[in-house]
């Protein structure tokens, strides 16, 4: 059934190269646009729960725009009408810009930024989860706030959200497809393609379909191998360290993620 | 009795809380309290649930922030904007109910990380630091696990050590030995003993009695936001002066 894969197309190339090719791309878009999306979806996170207001306010905006408008419609923004809107020499450098990365950069943009806003909820979660004792403790000490959230809770945040970042990794992925509505020869591209040169329409699009659940298995593999490597020892799986942290605390009200404080 | 910042023996005061009021809304925590402690004074504060003595010792640490009145703690005032809240809570330790170790740090990690991101000194002395005060609370073979390995009550006394590691003048303690099993309360309050033999200037929100007794040189009782009764712990054991002390007693000597 996939033999047609092995034939050779009107360029010289077989239809498995033109895969190839597009699962490249899809696997440099998903990849170099999770850094992009860790990164600010750590800060914006962070940035939510400080008690700045200039800074949450930010944060709070930034995930509202990315999080609420469809991918789609923002991959037209960065693809179609950034240029315009920035000033002209800068517009038309981008419109320059050769082939495959006029749209790979645009599309890299939109799924990294619109990412790292749903990592930057992901975080916040995080971060609301863990036990006020926590940071009194690093207050306690004289820590001040950079070093709070450097040595005691982000490290512990990020290890309750490892779970839940999977399905982000999962998301960038598959989202990766929507760059061929800007014309980056991904994975789906390359089977949209190859189903119209060679009219085998179920051949082309099961064994784009077979790849990205393959893509799938791998990345929750490494999420799970993950989880496990920065798993705290002596305490069980990922989630269920915030009702051991509670068992451990007993039962103090005041330990309960997002609870109120109880006056003593 | 007399509230400047030098006490009565002519010391200055290692605390000084003057008129302080807390509110939560329209409910007052801390109702006019006075309250002074000198350097090397052990205080043990206790009373009935709800009676303000944790927030008391949250505000002397500033967790959490006064109302109305003043406090003075090593000489620096902690009313209005404080420039450095932060140099101030280096001289003053702290130890929790629920321990509040960092899960994701080894016992001596917790141990190294203020002493080395607040004062600044190496890691080697850091770790230096904390064996000895490990060793001190007995506890010195656990340094390299983490707290989910270790029981309740080696978990508070890896607390106190980390609070020592800071090198404090005053170490205040809240309800230490309130979340432990039963056979682990003994150790804990061995320890605090021992750091009272040394000479450390403490005040402890506990109802452990016999603790009490052994080592405070004042008790005071609070109820209801007001510091009610203060006086030596036999006096206050033998023969409280007011009624709700006298039915407090009662109710946890049962």
């Amino acid at each position: 059934m996939f033999g047609v894969l092995f034939e050779q197309a009107a360029d010289g190339q077989r239809y498995i190269d033109w895969l190839l090719s597009g699962l490249g791309w899809t696997l440099a878009l998903a990849f170099f646009g999770w850094w992009i999306a860790f990164g600010i979806g750590v800060v914006v996170g962070i940035g939510r729960t400080v008690h700045n207001r200039v800074f949450s306010i930010a944060a709070r905006l930034y995930v509202e725009i990315f999080r609420n408008i469809p991918v789609l419609v923002q991959m037209f923004l960065w693809y179609f009408v950034l240029p315009e809107v920035v000033p002209n020499a800068l517009g038309n450098a981008i419109k320059q810009m050769p082939p495959p990365w006029a749209s790979f950069v645009p599309a890299l943009l939109c799924l990294g930024l619109y990412t790292a806003s749903r990592i930057a909820e992901q975080v916040r979660a995080g971060i609301e989860a863990l036990p006020k004792g926590q940071i009194e403790a690093a207050s306690a000490l004289g820590l001040g706030s950079y070093a709070t959230y450097r040595y005691v809770i982000v490290p512990q945040a990020l290890r309750l959200i490892v779970p839940s970042l999977t399905s982000e990794v999962m998301g960038i992925y598959k989202n990766t497809s929507v760059a061929l509505t800007i014309g980056l020869m991904e994975l789906t591209a390359q089977a949209r393609q190859i189903s119209e040169a060679t009219f085998q329409t179920f051949t082309a699009f099961g064994a784009a379909t077979i790849i990205y659940l393959c893509l799938a298995l791998v990345a929750y593999q490494a999420m799970t191998l993950i989880d496990r490597a920065v798993r705290i020892p002596g305490t069980t799986p990922a989630k269920l360290t915030v009702e051991q942290d509670l068992a451990a605390d007993g039962p103090h009200v005041e330990n309960l993620p997002g609870a109120m404080e109880v006056v003593k | 009795m007399p509230h400047q910042t030098i006490s009565n023996s002519g010391q200055p005061a290692a605390i000084v809380v003057e008129n302080v009021v807390k509110r939560y809304g329209a409910f007052a925590a801390l109702n006019d309290i006075n309250l002074e402690v000198g350097k090397g004074e052990k205080i043990v504060l206790c009373g009935p649930s709800g009676s303000g003595k944790s927030t008391l010792i949250r505000c002397i640490n500033h967790i959490e922030r006064h109302d109305g009145g003043r406090i003075v703690v090593d000489g620096v005032e902690l009313t209005g904007r404080i420039a450095d809240i932060n140099s101030v809570r280096c001289e003053v330790g702290m130890v929790f109910q629920s321990f509040n170790l960092f899960p994701h740090l080894t016992v001596a990690e917790n141990c190294m990380l203020a002493p080395m991101k607040v004062r600044g000194i190496s890691r080697s002395e850091a770790r230096d630091r904390a064996l000895s005060l490990l060793r001190k609370v007995r506890i010195q073979d656990q340094a390299d696990k983490y707290p989910a390995q270790l029981s309740g009550g080696q978990q508070q006394r890896v607390a106190i050590a980390r609070a020592l590691c800071m090198q404090p003048k005053i170490m205040l303690f809240d309800e230490p030995t309130s979340a432990l099993d039963p056979e682990m309360v003994k150790e804990v309050l061995e320890t605090m003993v021992g750091l009272a033999r040394d000479g450390m200037t403490m005040v402890c929100v506990t109802h452990e009695m016999g603790f009490a007794r052994e080592v405070a040189d004042r008790v005071v009782f609070m109820d209801r936001g007001s510091i009610v009764e203060e006086a030596a712990p036999e006096t206050f054991f033998q023969a409280p002066r007011t009624e709700r002390a006298r039915s407090f007693l009662n109710q946890i000597i049962h």
